[in-house]
């Protein structure tokens, strides 16, 4: 994935804010990237961007040698469909669906989805299949919103602070299905987060403040999730 | 509250009024045209029984009427007085007549008659020999005004006043038949002039009498000139005397009866079929405004408790400040309460204006003209009844709403709990996705359900009543085979006038049938070789009846049901064996020696008498044909008028009807399209306040990959198999309904059939909901397109 001079802001005249400035990084197929910084330092904004959910004012995005910039909202359509999976911080699972039936809602959009059961007895789901998102943990919802975002079988897997709404224990848990599942499945994992700590399993760490990157570098000995130390 | 509270509090509803302006203003359209509908139906309807009321108070509407064959002896009426009753002469002279051009029949009656009086519209009553006041649906179909002219017996009279009489609720030249008010009219003249005429024409002189009870009971007076018996001396109907002296001298015990007709004002239909049309007016007026404002009021209620979902946190906020619960519910009702008072308001205008153009009865029968304004009463209902109904079913939803704890609305989430648990593994993704949609918001699918019933029952209203006028119309043209019906009070049994067919009619009541107009049926015995009744009698019995379609309707009856008929002394039980395709008339046929059976030994002995002293009923010698008093032809036959009862003809028979029928195309048309509004309007705020609730599960699908097209066929293609199936379901249920609703309506009306929904108004009812729901989610679709993909990331901390 490579992201040329990306800027983007929002308002205009006195309120106008400039969210992203000349933002430019790439990211190795298959590596965990993480990308840190503050409230309001511009990292969701550029996760959207890289995701297709927002059109920045200038720059490129690439993902695996498509440009996915400049793009119609149909196209954009085609290319979340094809590539990216989402993981939110508030879960963001349809309220009345069971479960498998909203890992099916990703499902449906592929014609060769991963197997829905080997994800859910991965994931610890098996026995919560039938339940409703209000009837789970907030651990059993993320892992249900992981599987959601990796049944498509995408080749980039966008996680927006997916342990900002859990514990630190659960968080912990979290963290280490996304090792394993990375692990497993190999996507290009991109997390945002404003935990410094996350950063250290990382294989390239991306520091955003005030919309600049402040610092880009690769982690040669990430750890793994277990090992984390909070 | 001070001032400022209040304009902030004003300023909140406005505000919240712009951001959904649309459903408001939506569900203010509903109202409306819902409430401008019922309340033109339910002024008009009680325009016409306050009329009937002032015209029958007014002019003295007797109690009931007494027909002879010629005047009421001194006597007699001094026995009838001596009862307590008042009695008078209120009679008429049917005479040739010509208006504008148009050859006519005249009934000249008294403008001084003291009871059943006439009303004036316009004018005043005649004074001088050449002047008459004319019944207004004549004037109305020949245009006629105070100071025109129009010809009766051959002398011009002008007209002085437009008028109705009382006991004319409908316009027909015989009680029970429906009339064209273009061939017959009503013309009420000073005493002179009126003498003049019966003396001209004196055995045209009907004699009728209006009787005011005043302590007396209608069967007292009933009893006391029943007993009354013709002196055939004073009879102007020759043939009186010529019966009576036959009979004599035959050595035959036959007398007259005085009294040929006796009819309470609650019996005749010329009163009772305006009022009958009003009263079932309003009782399904009543109905469908119930159906619809409870409509409104649970649409209403879902907008309340989505704008209370979307302020969760508000409320929570306010409500962690210390705003009481009952500051929280007078706000969220304000809009809805606003709402509802403009619609209501706007539907009180609306139906002010529509109601003189739903006047239907207006223009088939004749009674005072009466202004057309809402009553205090429909407009206090037209205003309190949503009000009332919006406020408490809305008190109730946005209570309940309300109820959840302080912290719980302080949290921000996504609209919507758990779904139900029911297991859908095994069906298809997109059936699974749709059902869970349902099942979610199960209140708007019932509502929206609620409304497409609602509209299909004004349709099926609206179709199927026009529909069963053309079809009954169309049948009645193929039925009518015979082009004059006579039936005859002395029927000259020397033998069938020439080119006739004849029958033994013998009209009886229908026991059991209290509370329908007109409840009789006729007896009718035709030969087997007849050309106009396709019925096969000969196999019949004497109890046993093949009755017409229109009987079967009228009353409710099949084969294998008994049916119990009396003639004020005598009943008979018939078993009714079949039902013949005949549904023009209320006949039930037997036989021709089956129906003389029923008729008065004394009648079969007189008609005999004059044909051939000594031949017994029955009998087929001495040239005697058997007795008979109806005859069918395919066209005129010339019979002497002193021998008929009545000669009706085909045209006669159908014309009223078809007068009816494009009456009703208003009403149809108003009703379509109306209904048409609703469904649209109901489709809409229903499906746009769905689509509304589901903004963040719409942008989660798009987020995820879903296209805008994906979108609609999972969150509104739904709402096409609920429509279809509301469709399906509401179609048979409403013509049950409407069926029971149309006997009522049509119990006065001389039409046999059912209510008929034909496979075209199935169809066009079909297209038009579909055509609904194609418009409704072009317009929702617009809405999914308009979510913003990243709605999806607001649900943040």
């Amino acid at each position: 994935m490579r992201v040329e001079g990306l800027s983007r802001h929002f308002g205009a005249g006195e309120s106008r804010v400039e969210v992203l400035h000349d933002v430019t990084f790439s990211v190795a197929r298959g590596a965990r990237c993480v990308i840190v910084g503050a409230s309001g330092s511009g990292k969701s904004t550029l996760l959207n961007a890289i995701g297709g959910l927002d059109a920045p004012d200038a720059g490129t995005i690439h993902v695996a040698g498509e440009q996915v910039t400049g793009r119609s909202p149909r196209e954009l359509t085609r290319y979340r469909r094809a590539h990216v999976g989402f993981v939110f911080q508030f879960y963001n699972l349809v309220p009345d669906l069971t479960v498998t039936e909203n890992i099916q809602v990703t499902a449906q959009l592929v014609r060769r989805p991963l197997d829905i059961d080997e994800l859910l007895e991965h994931l610890g789901l098996t026995q919560h299949r039938h339940k409703f998102p209000a009837q789970l943990s907030g651990g059993q919802q993320q892992r249900c919103a992981i599987a959601r975002a990796l049944v498509k079988g995408s080749d980039l897997l966008l996680a927006d602070e997916p342990t900002g709404a859990l514990d630190r224990h659960t968080s912990q848990q979290m963290l280490e299905v996304l090792d394993d599942v990375h692990r497993r499945y190999g996507a290009t994992l991109v997390m945002v987060t404003h935990n410094e700590a996350i950063t250290a399993l990382a294989d390239q760490v991306i520091e955003l403040r005030d919309g600049r990157i402040v610092r880009d570098r690769l982690n040669p000995h990430p750890l793994a999730a277990r090992d984390l130390d909070w | 509250m001070n001032r400022d509270a209040v304009a902030l509090g004003l300023r909140r509803q406005w505000r919240g009024f712009r951001s959904t302006w649309a459903r408001w203003t939506a569900i203010a359209v509903l109202l409306t045209v819902g409430l401008g509908v019922v309340v033109g139906l339910l002024t008009s309807a009680s325009a016409t029984l306050g009329a009937l009321e002032r015209g029958a108070r007014e002019g003295q509407l007797a109690d009931g009427m007494v027909v002879t064959e010629i005047p009421l002896t001194e006597q007699q009426v001094a026995d009838v007085e001596a009862l307590g009753a008042r009695i008078v002469p209120t009679p008429f002279v049917d005479v040739p007549g010509r208006t504008a051009g148009t050859d006519t029949t005249v009934r000249v009656l008294r403008a001084d008659q003291a009871l059943s009086r006439p009303t004036l519209d316009a004018g005043v009553l005649p004074s001088a020999d050449d002047e008459g006041m004319v019944e207004k649906l004549h004037a109305r179909v020949h245009g006629l005004g105070v100071g025109d002219t129009l010809a009766v017996d051959g002398r011009t009279l002008r007209i002085t006043g437009i008028g109705s009489l009382p006991d004319y609720a409908s316009v027909t030249p015989h009680v029970g038949q429906s009339g064209d008010p273009e061939l017959f009219a009503l013309v009420m003249v000073a005493p002179d002039a009126f003498e003049e005429v019966a003396a001209a024409h004196p055995r045209a002189v009907s004699w009728v009498y209006g009787y005011a009870l005043e302590g007396a009971t209608h069967e007292q007076v009933r009893r006391l000139l029943g007993e009354a018996t013709l002196d055939p001396a004073r009879a102007s109907n020759p043939y009186v005397a010529v019966a009576t002296d036959a009979a004599r001298a035959a050595g035959l015990p036959v007398s007259y009866p005085a009294v040929s007709l006796f009819l309470p004002a609650d019996d005749n239909p010329r009163i009772n079929g305006a009022i009958s049309d009003a009263r079932t007016t309003m009782a399904v007026t009543l109905v469908t405004t119930v159906l619809v404002l409870l409509l409104v009021a649970y649409v209403l209620a879902e907008f309340s408790r989505d704008r209370i979902v979307r302020d969760s946190v508000v409320i929570g906020t306010q409500s962690a400040h210390g705003t009481s619960e009952r500051a929280l519910l007078a706000h969220y009702l304000v809009l809805p309460l606003a709402v509802t008072l403009a619609g209501s308001l706007l539907g009180l205008l609306l139906g002010r204006a529509l109601a003189p153009f739903l006047g239907l009865v207006t223009d088939y029968y004749s009674f005072p003209a009466a202004p057309v304004e809402p009553t205090p009463l429909v407009a206090l209902l037209s205003i309190v009844t949503p009000v009332t109904l919006v406020t408490a079913v809305n008190a109730l939803v946005i209570r309940a709403a309300l109820g959840r704890p302080t912290q719980e609305l302080l949290r921000p989430q996504p609209a919507g709990g758990p779904g139900l648990p029911v297991r859908l593994d095994r069906l298809p993704f997109v059936s699974m996705f749709r059902l869970r949609q349902a099942l979610r918001t199960p209140g708007s699918y019932l509502l929206i359900a609620a409304g497409t019933f609602l509209c299909i029952l004004l349709l099926v209203f609206g179709l199927g009543m026009r529909s069963s006028m053309d079809t009954y119309l169309t049948r009645a043209e193929d039925e009518l085979l015979f082009h004059d019906f006579y039936t005859l009070r002395f029927p000259d049994l020397a033998a069938v006038p020439p080119g006739g067919h004849e029958a033994v009619a013998v009209p009886l009541r229908v026991v059991g049938a209290d509370g329908l107009p007109g409840e009789s049926l006729t007896v009718l015995g035709v030969p087997a070789d007849n050309p106009y009744f396709a019925v096969d009698v000969d196999a019949l019995g004497a109890q046993e009846l093949v009755i017409s379609r229109a009987a079967a309707h009228k009353y409710r009856l099949g084969a294998g049901d008994t049916l119990t008929l009396h003639d004020g002394e005598l009943s008979w039980a018939f078993d009714v064996v079949g039902v013949s395709d005949y549904t023009t008339s209320a006949f039930g046929f037997t036989t021709p020696e089956h129906a003389r059976a029923l008729v008065d030994p004394a009648v079969l002995l007189a008609a005999r008498s004059m044909a051939g002293a000594g031949a017994r009923p029955g009998a087929d010698d001495d040239g005697v044909v058997p007795y008979y008093n109806a005859v069918f032809s395919d066209q005129p036959l010339d019979i002497d008028p002193d021998r008929l009862v009545s000669h009706s003809t085909r045209e006669e028979m159908l014309g009223g009807v078809e007068k009816f029928n494009a009456l009703l195309s208003r009403i149809v048309a108003l009703v379509s399209w109306s209904s048409m509004l609703i469904m649209v309007v109901v489709l809409y705020v229903l499906v746009r306040l769905v689509v509304a609730r589901q903004w963040y599960s719409i942008s989660l699908l798009k987020a995820l990959g879903y296209s805008d097209r994906e979108v609609g066929r999972l969150y509104l293609d739904n709402y096409l198999w609920l429509v279809a199936a509301s469709v399906a379901i509401a179609v048979p249920t409403s013509v049950a309904i409407m069926g029971e609703v149309w006997r009522l309506m049509t119990a006065h009306l001389p039409i046999g059939i059912p209510f008929l929904v034909t496979p075209g108004d199935v169809a066009l009812m079909a297209g038009l909901a579909l055509g609904a729901y194609a418009v409704v989610r072009v317009a929702t679709a617009r809405d999914t397109r308009t979510v913003p993909v990243t709605e999806v990331l607001k649900f943040r901390e």
